[in-house]
């Protein structure tokens, strides 16, 4: 292909994807991954859009980087498929894939200059001398490096040696950009920073980013849609917001944000669209009914036939900035749940206060700094109210 | 201060101040330099005969003489061509043999590192005989009707057969420190299997192939007993000839020699040092 070509592309690639999510460019279609015996990935299939940053998110050993590691070709899926603009890819080796990737260790060929570095792959093309110099100084320019070009890496910071690997990988024009923990060796305040600029670059540049990350706010902030991993277990993609408000499980809700939970004891489906749930702590929860809760009554009717333990994998849960804590009892109809004040932590613009219950568990609620301060500091507990409103609770099944 | 004194916060040459430390310092100093500066000094030595033990004025003819002498230049000549080449050899071998074990899982894989370091633990002596014996029942003791560079194949074999492990051993260590993501990163970039090698990998190893180099060019150059066993009349190293001109008398000439090569070794070891960057980058 033709730097022509290539630089058009990428102009239409800047011009239109950004905000058009039209077509799907990387297609995972049931792919599974076993290590001997122990399988890494079960039976994954996710669509990842054109212009995109898609994140997979999970803690570590979900699988996450092994099918990062797919995509890129470094390991090959036990059964499944995997496509790139509709073509398979099982066949091509690393080297040939039209994707590019920044390794978590960054990899930046140590006895090589920045710009020797950034112009590798462009050498391994064959790419005139001319041609690879341009694209070099262009792709340093993109990621601010364009006066360190004759430094060696020895000579630069974490962060600028991210940037090498960065320019390294996106000097290539990918199809598709992977990184792998791009922010984990970064110190906290250049983590917020770096965040925000590979957000601008990616929109600069049009190319779509896979990143793995097991840092739930590094996803949130940055990507388009997260598909979260558990155990080999693809759980949800959704974007942010929809993971956030709508989870599909006890796992995702808990891994996304904080969450209250209370063990779900017995729940029946009402005939007028409701849902009644008996949960540990709690009152009767009278819910909107959804789809969902018909297969979680039919499970529990199903123990309750054979006199197993009266329990249902499901917990209801509530998220601490819906809590509110009072002093006195709310009078009004919402749930409600009496305990003892325990630590208030002061978090900048608000306070995590934390909710003693008789059996020693706890829940979190956010609270204003005003609020606070009314809280009177004595030595003995001091009974409270925790209170939400019943639409704001989730139910959410729990996998053994 | 006291509680940060047992710590690594020491400095370079804290040891200096401790009584016990100064005086194996003093101890190790001396008897490891004070002979070869002993022998560089008796080099000058103009005494004339009956030992070079006593100090009887400064000469330098007896650089004159050595370098005039043919039978021990030609020595001379001998021991750094069998190192040279021994080294070239010993060195890529050694690195294949490194990058075999480090990179690859086979079937009597642990018997085959074994092997391969065993001539390091095997006494020298052992090893002079059995070579001795293998190149004579294969007909391939030489008789001195050879011509110069080719007479010294077999010391040059009997060299790399000691010095390789040594080198696989050096540039092993080197490797185990290699980022595997950097091959990766490499491939990911579009490189080949061959180009991986020459560009992320072979400039990784260098100081490894470069202290490995060190180690068998000085371990060729000054062997005495496996050459003894394995050189012919006419292939004489340098080691075994000062050998032989000491049985009959120790004069500075030979002092004049030895200084001549330490010398050598120490501007060699220096071009290398510098040669050697060492990355400390991950």
């Amino acid at each position: 292909m033709s730097d022509e070509i290539l630089s058009d592309m990428n102009g239409n690639l800047s011009g239109d994807m950004s905000g058009d999510m039209s077509g799907t460019i990387v297609s995972i279609r049931h792919i599974t991954k076993r290590f001997d015996s122990v399988s890494a990935l079960n039976d994954v299939s996710i669509d990842i859009q054109q212009g995109e940053i898609f994140a997979l998110l999970g803690p570590s050993g979900c699988g996450k980087s092994t099918l990062l590691r797919i995509i890129s070709g470094f390991e090959s899926p036990t059964s499944g498929q995997l496509l790139l603009d509709g073509n398979d890819m099982s066949a091509l080796p690393p080297n040939k894939r039209p994707v590019n990737m920044v390794f978590q260790s960054y990899a930046v060929f140590p006895h090589m200059s920045v710009e020797q570095n950034v112009g590798y792959g462009l050498k391994m093309d064959k790419l005139p001398a001319e041609q690879i110099k341009q694209r070099v100084q262009r792709a340093l320019e993109q990621v601010h490096l364009q006066d360190f070009s004759t430094r060696m890496p020895d000579q630069l910071s974490g962060g600028q040696r991210q940037r090498v690997a960065l320019a390294r990988a996106l000097v290539k024009k990918p199809r598709v950009l992977l990184l792998d923990e791009p922010l984990s060796a970064l110190d906290a305040k250049l983590r917020d920073a770096m965040r925000l600029e590979l957000v601008k670059l990616q929109e600069s540049v049009g190319i779509t980013f896979i990143i793995v990350t097991h840092d739930q706010a590094e996803a949130m902030a940055m990507a388009d849609r997260i598909a979260v991993l558990e155990s080999g277990q693809l759980r949800q993609v959704a974007t942010p917001e929809q993971l956030y408000a709508r989870p599909v499980d006890a796992f995702v809700a808990d891994f996304i944000g904080n969450i209250n939970s209370f063990t779900v004891l017995d729940l029946q489906l009402d005939a007028h669209g409701h849902t009644a749930v008996r949960a540990e702590h709690l009152s009767t929860v009278m819910l909107a009914s959804q789809d969902s809760h018909a297969s979680l009554s039919a499970s529990a009717g199903a123990a309750q036939a054979t006199d197993a333990p009266r329990q249902v994998q499901a917990v209801l849960s509530v998220r601490p900035e819906r809590v509110g804590i009072s002093l006195q009892q709310p009078a009004d109809d919402s749930v409600q749940i009496q305990g003892t004040l325990g630590d208030v932590a002061f978090q900048g613009q608000h306070c995590i206060a934390e909710v003693r219950l008789p059996d020693d568990t706890s829940i979190s609620a956010i609270v204003s700094n005003e609020q606070a301060s009314t809280f009177p500091d004595i030595s003995e507990p001091l009974p409270v109210w925790a209170f939400w409103q019943a639409d704001d609770m989730l139910l959410l099944p729990r996998h053994a | 201060m006291p509680r940060f004194k047992r710590s690594s916060t020491a400095g370079p040459f804290d040891y200096s101040r401790k009584p016990l430390l100064r005086i194996v310092f003093i101890l190790g100093t001396v008897f490891l330099y004070a002979p070869i500066i002993v022998l560089i000094i008796f080099s000058f030595n103009n005494s004339r005969r009956g030992g070079n033990i006593i100090w009887k004025g400064f000469t330098t003819k007896y650089y004159t003489k050595a370098f005039g002498n043919e039978e021990l230049m030609l020595a001379f000549a001998n021991s750094l061509t069998i190192a040279v080449v021994s080294t070239i050899i010993s060195v890529i071998l050694g690195a294949l043999t490194a990058i075999v074990l480090w990179r690859f899982r086979f079937p009597l894989k642990p018997m085959f590192e074994g092997l391969v370091s065993l001539p390091i633990v095997i006494p020298e002596i052992c090893m002079g005989v059995s070579l001795a014996m293998f190149f004579s029942t294969m007909g391939w003791m030489q008789t001195g009707d050879t011509a110069w560079p080719f007479n010294l194949s077999n010391i040059i074999i009997a060299h790399i057969t000691f010095s390789f492990p040594f080198a696989a051993m050096v540039i092993r260590t080197r490797l185990q420190s290699f980022n595997r993501e950097m091959e990766e990163a490499a491939k990911d970039l579009g490189a080949s299997e061959f180009r991986v090698f020459v560009d992320i990998l072979l400039p990784h190893m260098k100081p490894g192939l470069i202290a490995g180099a060190l180690l068998a060019f000085t371990l060729s150059l000054d062997d005495f007993v496996i050459t003894f066993f394995t050189s012919g009349p006419n292939t004489v190293t340098f080691p075994v000839k000062i050998y032989s001109m000491v049985r009959f008398s120790v004069t500075p000439e030979i002092n004049a020699a030895s200084t001549v090569l330490i010398i050598m070794t120490l501007l060699l070891t220096f071009i290398a040092l510098r040669y050697q960057r060492i990355d400390t980058t991950p």
